[in-house]
């Protein structure tokens, strides 16, 4: 620790840092405006000016930015001297001189950075007496408003387009007072993490489209720590209600994870929740049904054998709950037979490994991608990975005596000192464009070279049966030696085992502790189903045989994916009876449908990636007679008096998870006696609480809550976040309403070492590591002439975010990706309308040269499954049949417009009438 | 006195490549050649040569920080500062155009020096006159043999390339350069690093004013004495001196460093008949005023900076009684403000706001607080504010101007126009 | 489902000519990196058509491997790339302090006179485009301007006039 003064008062700070990081660390409130804590210091907007003083006799001392100043050893500066309160005030009066003042108007008011800036730097009146510039905004798609003149020209919209997430299509134009942010010519923004433009900018030109649609001022949303649904992941979000409907997710920070941003999926895919396809009601047979029907309660106390299904949409409680209630032999936990094998696979490397975390993954200086694409599956560790490519430059700016938030410099830095960055796949990204050593393969190809490499590495490492090491290979093996922070990552997409096996084999084989693993399941909660498939399960393959033994019962938590439609199509006519929990409606021929609550209603937990368990917390009531799928499941163990039906809440719920998987974090399970004084979920200012409901009733309501829960739906209770583990409902600090209070009260930032994090996680790796061999059924061949392979879409290949409107805008029809030479071969031209062997669905071209040859790429959303592994031939679609594809796709974009209307007058008529059980205590 | 940088200049004709060599041209090159870079660079620093561009340090000191030897990067660069901008200042053009093989010669004994591979000159787009002939230069230069691949059996390999600039004040700055020469906006960077290690495309670079490598074939030919001879004054050589406005013959002069601004006009034959001089820009546009009484201080960096100014590029503005200090600092003013990059507050918000005001002054619609405010812009965008030394430059004149006229500016807002103007 | 692929590429051999293409490729060796001649290239393509449209910023972005939105921070940064169509002829006067104190203010005047349009304007012909220009460098022969890329200088009302006549002959013969 160093000491400094600071008008005169010593302070320890961290070294390393720089003097504006330093002082917010000591809670001061010094005004900034172009910083960031992710994107380091560029010194352009001058706010965080200071006085340094040579020594205690230098009265007059010299202005500096303290942004671009390193503490030092016994520095004495100044930030409450007349010269430099006076300059602060200047910058703001400079930067309000063309500001439109449009306060009242702007989706940004009461979080905004800029309105915060200039109370806190006392300017409050106009001298500029010239007139205003008036900039024309674009229209940058459904994500994203432009209203260029709010700007303030702190250039960290770019700086995080460009520089950070390396997206191409935003820059700075034009010059003088005439700087402008945006795009070439109108259109919808490429990368897939603008979204975190509305949290960048510190006001209101880039704000939240959909949320703006539909808009409450910060004050008024109620806000709850949550956990993003729609990767593994497993970001941490806030999400806020008001009135009933989800309006909005934000980033929450989590200094391991998603640190400051999210991907768009994450952000904006949470609209299922308000989508008018859930399932709010009883269903008998599709007709309405209430829990008290006979017929209900003859179907669900069943004496015969039942089934149950796991989800991995749904929580770890939920599934716990299933797994209680028919027995672990008889619960399957959803997924598909290769998905099974991979998730043990998984489990077994988690057992050994521990994961890296998102931080941990932005240190590396050497990485291997192993056949997939995690940009597109797990797209924030992307943009993880893309940081880490900065760090031999960082070293080199040490050297130099250049911070390494220096972030110019250090990206000027840059090309003469890349971090190798290797991907053994297929397809085409922000990140494979970034890669020093592509090497286009097949998923089979890739795990042989990861196989080999590890060979190389150490020759105790199993050979797999191939001949050729390629010099990509021999080169890596020597780049990884050398490596202080090698960094392997693989994942589900090519459902694959082998590329898990070869990843692991890889870290196992680098003799280096530091030496990262990293592997992304296809979905949100598969490890926490993974954690429960080891108290035992009942394999897939084995539950047709169950069924055909008749008078079998089945319990099916959500399933959303079209994937599963047709595993269920299998095991519906067999079941005798078949009950359904579900978040959306679905088919009528199931015996019963039990409305089951989103995320976003109820409390419950994930298990990410690493192993590593999450808990989010309801921001709005759960609609109609839906309940949490645990407490269904409680009720209907309670008609059949199963042990289960004794739990009265989740802390009951967790105290019995924790006797079955330990080692569970404490924290956990106290998180719902933490009730002594809970948490505040709705900010001081909340506006007309009192008032919401004055249409319908005198009585002031008492706002619903869980029980025990540490959280509570009112303003009533401590402010969260201010604690080194609490997690934050929504961002405040006395004089900070934005977003950037943040960054305050940080003692660390991600862009330091991190402590360890191994508390927090799951499953402990335990010191026994073991090879894994190369399996002959990995080297069969397949038959059909052309290899399918899959490919994801950040918008369009996740099921959930799919019921989301914003997202449904921006999902691309299916496509099918061959490289020039397969293309010419096959006669095909990029655009063309193409089938897939008779029956596919029509694929568009795309001539993608990292494709490898005699293999296609095939793409198609979520809830449009492409289930061919491999092809003989592809033939044009006629041309009528053609024009008839394209009207359907018009036809669903208008009917989306709709959705997207008929939705908004659908919200917007709720809130003014929130039916009334929305609020206890009034009848 | 010799005049090293004109006496065989020919704005009309210029010497070629042979005409050049038997004035001695190329000497200082082949001077070069024979001692090691660091002994040029000693030599360049005992001259004790100072920049021409504006800020006036020691050259061979600049060059000392490059990293030299077997570990230095694989590329260096050197750039000449040939974007010439300021306004009133003329100087570089000249030499370009008459003179254009003592440029080439100068870069080549800088690149020489530092170990730089490649070398660009980056030259403002309007000086058409100037590209043709450099290029033609560069060209016989490459035909001789003086560039290229392992130049007379030396070992040592330079390439010289010509950018035309497309127009931007802020280019001359050399961090801003860089990025120019990058193809990029040319935003300043922030130093450190400084170019000196991390330069053009992240390597060691040295940017130089063309005036300055202009010297550098004297003082490798005839010497440190000879070249500390030439000058009158503490600082070394000799430089351009240059004058414009309504004197009877602008133009400009190669003098002794240290000559006296009165020698100037008087070799411009003095005001035009009927006027008298009123205020004095030093170097161009982005110093500070000096009176009629400062005509007698030495044009020299440290006599010219006690006298509350800079000598900047040594191109005199002079103002008549004739013009209105308030038009004159407006239309300054304005040229900063629409040559702003745009970077950094002070100076993007701050110099339109300040030409706001005085355009509202000049147009007799300013008010007594008007000129408390611009008198705070002056503080908002001094030194250590901004990120450039742009604003700061812009600030020099205003804040002078606002002292020396503060009488012209009164009567603006008195009588509520301008009184130059009936 | 707005965002259906792009169905033919941009090819920028398409829309540059041979001899722009080889003029940037010269300019490109230059540089260690392709996207460092961006700014020479906006200028030789600008020297064949007159100005830059988006068409050609894009073809010059995909020549360069860049983005276009970058290109197009580039340049609209700079005085002389032109993103708006210019006249056949373009006078650049210079509006700077040596020429201001040489009252360029009556040339200026008076060009806008004749021509019947403000600065930043092109005559309804399409013949004449009048622009401001920061200093020329030629402070000692105030008042100038620059006349498609050539300096004319110690201007008075009485050359103005001249120039304009020819410039206006030239487009009528
Ligand atoms: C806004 C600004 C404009 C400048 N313009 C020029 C210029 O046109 N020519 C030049 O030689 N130096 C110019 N300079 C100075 C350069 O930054 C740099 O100091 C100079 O080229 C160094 O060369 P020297 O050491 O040979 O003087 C400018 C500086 C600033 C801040
Ligand atoms: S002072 Fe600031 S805005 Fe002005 S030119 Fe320099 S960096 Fe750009
Ligand atoms: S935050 Fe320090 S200069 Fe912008």
């Amino acid at each position: 620790m160093l000491t400094i003064y600071i008008d005169d008062h010593a302070y320890q700070v961290a070294p390393g840092q720089n003097l504006l990081q330093a002082c917010l660390g000591l809670k001061k409130d010094l005004p900034y405006f172009c910083w960031h804590p992710a994107m380091g210091s560029v010194g352009a907007c001058r706010q965080c000016a200071m006085t340094q003083y040579q020594d205690e006799n230098d009265t007059r001392g010299r202005m500096i930015v303290a942004c671009m100043t390193p503490v030092a050893e016994g520095m004495r500066v100044s930030m409450d001297q007349p010269a430099e309160t006076e300059f602060r005030d200047q910058v703001i009066s400079a930067l309000m001189t063309h500001h439109p003042h449009d306060c009242p108007v702007c989706a940004e008011g009461g979080e905004c950075h800029l309105q915060d800036m200039t109370v806190m730097t006392g300017h409050h009146a106009r001298n500029y007496k010239g007139k205003k510039t008036t900039f024309q905004n674009q229209h940058l798609g459904p994500l994203i408003k432009h209203e260029m003149n709010r700007c303030i020209t702190c250039y960290r919209c770019v700086r995080f387009y460009q520089d950070y997430a390396g997206g191409s299509d935003l820059s700075a134009q034009a010059s003088k007072n005439h700087v402008y942010f945006g795009r070439q010519c109108d259109g919808t923004l490429e990368s897939e993490f603008a979204g975190n433009l509305v949290e960048v900018c510190p006001t209101g030109v880039f704000t939240d489209k959909p949320f703006g649609d539909h808009y409450s001022r910060k004050w008024d949303l109620q806000t709850a720590p949550s956990v993003c649904q729609h990767c593994s992941v497993g970001c941490n979000i806030s999400l806020s209600e008001r009135y009933g409907s989800v309006r909005r997710v934000t980033n929450r920070v989590n200094d391991h994870l998603n640190g400051y941003f999210l991907c768009d999926r994450g952000r904006y895919g949470f609209g299922f929740v308000n989508s008018s396809m859930r399932c709010t009601e009883i269903h008998k047979e599709g007709a309405k049904a209430d829990w008290l029907d006979d017929q209900v309660q003859h179907t669900l106390k069943s004496v015969h054998h039942w089934v149950g299904i796991g989800s991995t949409q749904m929580s770890l409680e939920d599934n716990f709950a299933l797994q209680q209630l028919v027995g672990a032999e008889n619960f399957c936990i959803g997924l598909d037979e290769k998905q099974e094998t991979l998730l043990r696979m998984h489990m077994d490397i988690l057992a050994q490994w521990q994961m890296a975390s998102l931080a941990e993954m932005e240190q590396a200086d050497a990485i291997v991608i192993l056949g997939e694409d995690v940009n597109n599956s797990a797209p924030r560790a992307a943009l993880a990975i893309k940081q880490a490519l900065l760090n031999n430059a960082k070293a080199q700016a040490e050297k130099l005596r250049v911070p390494a938030w220096q972030d110019a410099a250090v990206r000027q830095i840059k090309p003469h000192y890349p971090v190798p960055l290797a991907v053994f796949g297929y397809g085409s990204n922000a990140l494979t464009k970034q890669a020093s050593m592509h090497q286009i393969c097949d998923d089979k190809s890739a795990a042989e070279q990861g196989f080999l490499l590890a060979n190389l590495l150490s020759s105790l490492s199993p050979k797999p049966k191939v001949s050729k090491i390629s010099d990509n290979v021999q080169q890596l093996a020597e780049i990884l030696k050398s490596a202080k922070r090698p960094l392997i990552v693989t994942g589900w997409s090519a459902n694959n085992p082998a590329l898990l096996a070869a990843a692991a084999n890889i870290r196992k084989s680098l003799d280096n502790s530091d030496a990262m693993l990293a592997i992304f399941p296809a979905e949100a909660n598969i490890i926490g189903l993974g954690v429960l498939m080891q108290r035992g399960h009942l394999p897939v393959s084995e539950l047709p045989e169950i069924l055909s033994k008749g008078k079998r019962n089945v319990l099916i938590l959500d399933h959303d994916s079209q994937r599963f439609q047709q595993q269920l199509g299998t095991i519906r006519g067999k079941a005798h009876h078949m009950v359904r929990l579900n978040q959306f409606d679905s088919v009528p021929e199931d015996e019963i449908e039990l409305p089951v609550a989103c995320f976003s209603e109820v409390s419950g937990s994930m298990v990410n990636y690493q192993g590593r368990l999450q808990s989010y917390y309801p921001a709005s009531k759960t609609p109609g007679q839906s309940l949490a799928a645990w407490q269904w499941l409680v009720n209907i163990a309670r008609l059949r008096n199963h042990p289960l039906g004794e739990v009265d809440n989740l802390g009951d719920l967790r105290v019995r998870i924790a006797q079955c998987i330990p080692p569970l974090p404490k924290d956990w399970l106290e998180q719902s006696e933490q009730g002594a004084v809970p948490f505040a979920m709705q900010p001081p200012r909340f506006s007309g609480r009192t008032a919401m409901l004055a249409n319908q009733t005198v009585h002031e309501p008492k706002p619903f809550g869980e029980e025990n829960a540490p959280y509570k739906q009112s303003m009533e209770g401590q402010l969260s976040g201010q604690s080194d583990n609490q997690p934050i409902a929504f961002s405040w600090s006395p004089g900070w309403n934005s977003n950037q209070s943040n960054h305050k009260f940080r003692d660390e930032y991600r862009t330091q070492e991190l402590s360890s994090q191994s508390a927090q996680l799951l499953i402990e790796p335990g010191s026994q590591k073991c090879w894994f061999k190369w399996q002959p059924e990995w080297s069969k061949k397949i038959d059909p002439t052309y290899k399918i392979l899959a490919m994801n879409k950040v918008f369009g290949s996740d099921s959930l975010s799919l019921h989301a409107i914003p997202i449904q805008q921006l999902v691309a029809p299916a496509s099918l990706s061959v490289n020039a030479k397969l293309a010419a071969k096959l006669g095909l031209e990029a655009g063309q309308w193409v089938q897939c062997d008779d029956d596919s669905i029509p694929l568009q071209v795309v001539i993608e040269n990292t494709v490898p040859d005699t293999t296609m790429l095939v793409y198609s959303a979520a809830n449009q499954p492409f289930l061919l592994t491999g092809c003989d031939q592809v033939t044009p679609l006629a041309d009528d049949k053609v024009e008839q594809y394209l009207a359907l796709l018009e036809q669903q974009k208008a009917v989306v417009q709709e959705k997207q209307d008929a939705q908004k007058q659908r919200l917007l008529k709720r809130d003014e009438r929130i039916p009334i059980r929305f609020i206890e205590g009034v009848s | 006195m010799d005049k090293p940088l004109t006496a065989n200049l020919d704005i009309n004709n210029p010497q070629n490549l042979t005409a050049y060599q038997s004035t001695g041209g190329y000497k200082g090159f082949q001077n070069a050649l024979k001692i090691s870079p660091s002994d040029v660079q000693q030599q360049v620093k005992d001259a004790e040569l100072k920049g021409r561009g504006g800020a006036g340090f020691n050259t061979g000191m600049k060059w000392s920080f490059v990293p030299m030897g077997e570990d230095a990067p694989k590329h260096k660069y050197l750039i000449c500062n040939a974007d010439e901008m300021e306004p009133g200042t003329f100087k570089d053009r000249m030499l370009m155009e008459g003179s254009p093989h003592l440029l080439v010669e100068g870069m080549m004994i800088a690149a020489y020096a530092i170990g730089a591979d490649v070398a660009y000159i980056f030259l403002r787009g309007e000086y058409k006159l100037c590209a043709q002939r450099l290029q033609a230069a560069i060209d016989q230069a490459k035909e001789a043999g003086l560039l290229g691949d392992n130049i007379q059996g030396t070992g040592y390999s330079l390439k010289l390339y010509l950018h035309t600039s497309a127009g931007r004040y802020i280019c001359g700055e050399e961090t801003a350069l860089i990025n120019a020469l990058e193809g990029k906006r040319a935003n300043p960077r922030a130093k450190p690093p400084f170019p000196q290690v991390v330069g053009l495309f992240g390597q060691p670079t040295i940017v130089n004013n063309c005036e300055t490598l202009c010297n550098l074939p004297g003082i490798l030919r005839q010497g440190v004495a000879w070249y500390k001879g030439l000058s009158e004054s503490v600082d070394t050589g000799s430089k351009i001196y240059g004058i414009s406005g309504r004197v009877k013959k602008a133009g400009l002069w190669e003098l002794p460093m240290g000559v006296t601004a009165r020698q100037i006009l008087d070799l411009a034959g003095g005001m035009q008949d009927g006027l008298t001089l009123r205020g004095w820009l030093p170097g161009g546009a982005s110093t500070d005023f000096l009176m009629p009484e400062h005509l007698d201080i030495p044009m020299e960096y440290d006599a010219i900076g006690k006298a509350g100014s800079r000598l900047g590029t040594g191109g005199i503005i002079a103002l008549d009684d004739q013009h209105c200090p308030v038009g004159m600092i407006l239309n300054l003013l304005k040229f900063f403000a629409q040559e702003s990059c745009g970077w950094c507050t002070p100076c993007r918000d701050g110099l339109p706001w300040a030409v706001e005001i005085l355009t509202r002054i000049e147009m007799g619609q300013g008010s007594q607080d008007d000129i408390d405010t611009l008198q705070k812009l002056c503080g908002f965008m001094w030194i250590g504010k901004t990120f450039c030394a742009l604003a700061p430059g812009a600030v020099e004149p205003l804040r002078s101007g606002m002292k020396y006229f503060a009488d012209d500016f009164q009567q603006h807002i008195d009588h509520k126009g301008c009184p130059h103007q009936h | 489902m707005n965002n259906a692929i792009p169905i033919t590429q941009l090819d920028y051999r398409t829309v540059l000519t041979d001899a722009e293409i080889s003029e940037i490729e010269h300019e490109c060796e230059q540089y260690e990196i392709r996207p460092a001649a961006a700014i020479d290239a906006l200028q030789i393509v600008q020297s064949h058509r007159g100005w830059i449209d988006d068409e050609s910023l894009n073809a010059i972005a995909d020549c360069l491997q860049m983005s276009s939105a970058e290109l197009e921070g580039v340049a609209t940064f700079y005085n002389h790339i032109y993103r708006q169509p210019v006249g056949k002829h373009v006078i650049h006067l210079c509006d700077s302090i040596s020429c201001w104190l040489h009252d360029f203010q009556i040339i200026a005047d008076h060009l806008s006179d004749k021509l019947g349009i403000q600065f930043g304007q092109t005559t309804e012909d399409g013949n004449i485009t009048l622009l401001p220009n920061v200093c020329l460098g030629c402070c000692d022969k105030a008042p100038a301007m620059m006349l498609d890329g050539e300096l004319v200088e110690n201007l008075n009302i009485a050359s103005v006039d001249e120039i304009l006549d020819k410039l206006r002959g030239g487009s009528n013969g």
